[in-house]
């Protein structure tokens, strides 16, 4: 039988390694897609990704249950990629624009209903879809990762990044706004 | 308001907000045609956004992750390496300067007392000792750092077990740090110390790890939701919540959908009220609907009449994917009693994810009606109407309620 998330935390901040490992194994699929997306590039969220979890595993004892533990855990996840991202400013300018294609991810759940001119066309819009984030100014593609690819809703996201709820909502609506932009000219033709 | 302040509510617009500002942006989009394109490439854009697919992590993510982990307790070793081969030389040289001692000045020094800094004290026969190779051990005596680490030893041999039970620990105060550390990191296994990478002053006293309480009696609750495979926009679909406990109890079980996901077999947030007994899982029905695309959460809380049985567990169900083609056909599972026609608004907003906006003008009617075998929201929508002698009128996918 599969074990509740609050047992897990409990026995992992008794010691127990391999409770420690079932969270990882819970959460790592949909932290590092958070990293993938505000960073990038998949090298960059598998590092982001590692490094999260060892910083989680080394002040487990910290959390205490005042926010849920995915909260606490995002917290976490954010700072590292907003500190490489800040690494990246300073080394290379450049690399601040996402990187990667599509073309080699794999969809967990391709869809299946479309026809081949579909999912062609809707491989290009998640082209430049993913395109236009790493356009965006770092923490306005935070958040709009954590709200709209994560799901987090925007008290946590304000807890997480340790922003005001005005400030959340604000920045959310304003990179939406700059993705729109970056994407007028992928609307335009079919309006 | 003009088209930049219009745009600034994009994001309350698209969720169905009702507030004031929200309502005189509908009203400047209803007459500006290039806001009414702003919305829709913001509205696809949004869409857009919650259909990137989930990547697959690549397959060293994990191991990678699992390997990080396992070095962080070994990095004691070093430092117990420095440390051993030290605590060997100061062993060295005292056995060296002991057999000076004996040798050189041992006739003086027979019989002397030696006071030790920790006020204890030893009678030596020193040449006697010598002789018999017990030197080292004679010196033994209190406040002696080989003592002190004799005692380290000691107790680092029942700390494991009061680390189980939750205890504070230290160590006697005249126990010197370093040597206690050391051995410390070889008494430990290494899964003991979550978190702890080096040694300093701090670690002197063992730190108190924060253990959850022990599983309340008579027993703990464990859920086990399993998501729905099928996960379109606007389609109702069932996961199932296994509710399986080891006590018996009276349990309230609520649900919330948060954000795009709403659960319309809960009746105000409760999906079910009664007995939850031991070795009987309870097996529920909760029946979803998606009215955004992406990623979508949702939290599970069984209250019991024990307190301490309160159970949470929280579920993120990725890859809704789709988008309402027409807000109006949502069906709706709700039953008024004497409900009044905003409150009843604001639930069916609710319960189906459409926009509703309660103009100034209808008269605030109570509603009776039963819609739990389920209908459309829009449908819903026009019975509310008709009972207060309104109208409704649909604007971009905004449901308008006026007199």
């Amino acid at each position: 039988m599969r074990v509740s998330q609050e047992t897990l935390i409990a026995r992992a901040q008794a010691g127990d390694r391999r409770s420690f490992d079932q969270l990882v194994a819970d959460a790592y699929t949909l932290v590092f897609n958070t990293a993938y997306r505000v960073l990038g590039d998949q090298d960059l969220a598998a590092d982001a990704t590692q490094t999260a979890f060892v910083r989680a595993y080394r002040s487990l004892t910290s959390f205490g249950g005042r926010s849920s533990f995915t909260t606490w855990l995002y917290r976490i996840v954010t700072n590292v990629c907003l500190d490489m991202v800040r690494a990246q400013r300073r080394q290379a300018p450049a690399l601040t624009a996402l990187t990667d294609t599509p073309d080699d991810r794999t969809p967990d759940q391709p869809d299946e209903r479309l026809g081949p001119e579909d999912r062609l066309l809707q491989s290009e819009l998640q082209t430049a879809v993913h395109g236009a984030l790493g356009r965006l100014r770092p923490e306005h593609r935070m958040v709009l990762v954590l709200y709209d690819l994560a799901g987090f809703p925007y008290e946590e996201i304000a807890a997480m990044l340790d922003l005001p709820l005005g400030t959340v909502k604000s920045r959310l609506n304003r990179a939406r706004n700059s993705l729109r932009e970056e994407m007028a000219a992928y609307w335009e033709p079919t309006e | 308001m003009d088209c930049l302040n219009c745009q600034e509510h994009f994001a309350e617009m698209l969720e169905g907000a009702t507030g004031e500002a929200t309502v005189a942006a509908h009203s400047h989009l209803a007459g500006c045609e290039d806001c009414r394109r702003a919305f829709a490439a913001y509205q696809r854009t949004v869409a857009a956004v919650r259909d990137l697919p989930l990547v697959a992590p690549p397959a060293f993510v994990l191991p990678g992750i699992y390997s990080a982990l396992n070095l962080l307790t070994p990095r004691r070793r070093p430092f117990v390496a420095l440390w051993q081969p030290l605590t060997a030389g100061l062993s060295l040289a005292a056995c060296l300067a002991l057999v000076v001692w004996a040798v050189v000045l041992g006739p003086q020094a027979q019989f002397a007392p030696v006071a030790g800094p920790g006020g204890g004290t030893a009678r030596l026969g020193a040449n006697s000792a010598a002789s018999r190779g017990e030197a080292g051990a004679s010196l033994s005596r209190p406040g002696s750092p080989r003592s002190a680490r004799l005692r380290a030893e000691a107790n680092t041999r029942r700390l494991p077990a009061a680390r189980r039970a939750g205890a504070r620990l230290a160590l006697a105060p005249t126990v010197p740090q370093l040597p206690a550390m050391g051995n410390w990191a070889g008494a430990f296994e290494p899964e003991v110390f979550p978190g702890a990478r080096t040694f300093g002053a701090a670690d002197a006293v063992v730190p108190a790890t924060p253990v959850a309480p022990a599983p309340p009696t008579p027993g703990p609750i464990q859920l086990t939701f399993t998501p729905p495979a099928e996960r379109s926009v606007g389609v109702p679909v069932v996961g199932e919540l296994v509710i399986d406990s080891q006590g018996t109890y009276d349990a309230t079980v609520r649900v919330m959908g948060q954000r795009g996901l709403r659960v319309p077999n809960a009746r105000e947030g409760v999906l079910y009220s009664g007995p939850v007994q031991k070795g009987k899982p309870l097996r529920l029905p909760v029946k979803l609907l998606a009215v955004q695309s992406g990623t979508q959460r949702l939290r599970l809380v069984v209250e019991a009449n024990l307190a301490e049985a309160r159970t949470e567990l929280e579920v993120i169900v990725p890859g809704f994917t789709g988008e309402l083609t027409n807000a109006g056909s949502v069906v709706v599972t709700l039953r008024f009693v004497e409900t009044p026609l905003r409150q009843a608004a604001r639930e069916l907003a609710a319960a189906s994810g459409a926009r509703v906006v309660v103009h100034e003008g209808v008269p605030e009617v109570h509603i009776t009606q039963d819609y739990s075998a389920g209908v459309p929201v829009a449908a819903a929508l026009r019975v509310l109407a008709e009972a207060a002698d309104s109208r409704v009128e649909e604007r971009d996918g905004v449901f308008h309620l006026l007199k």
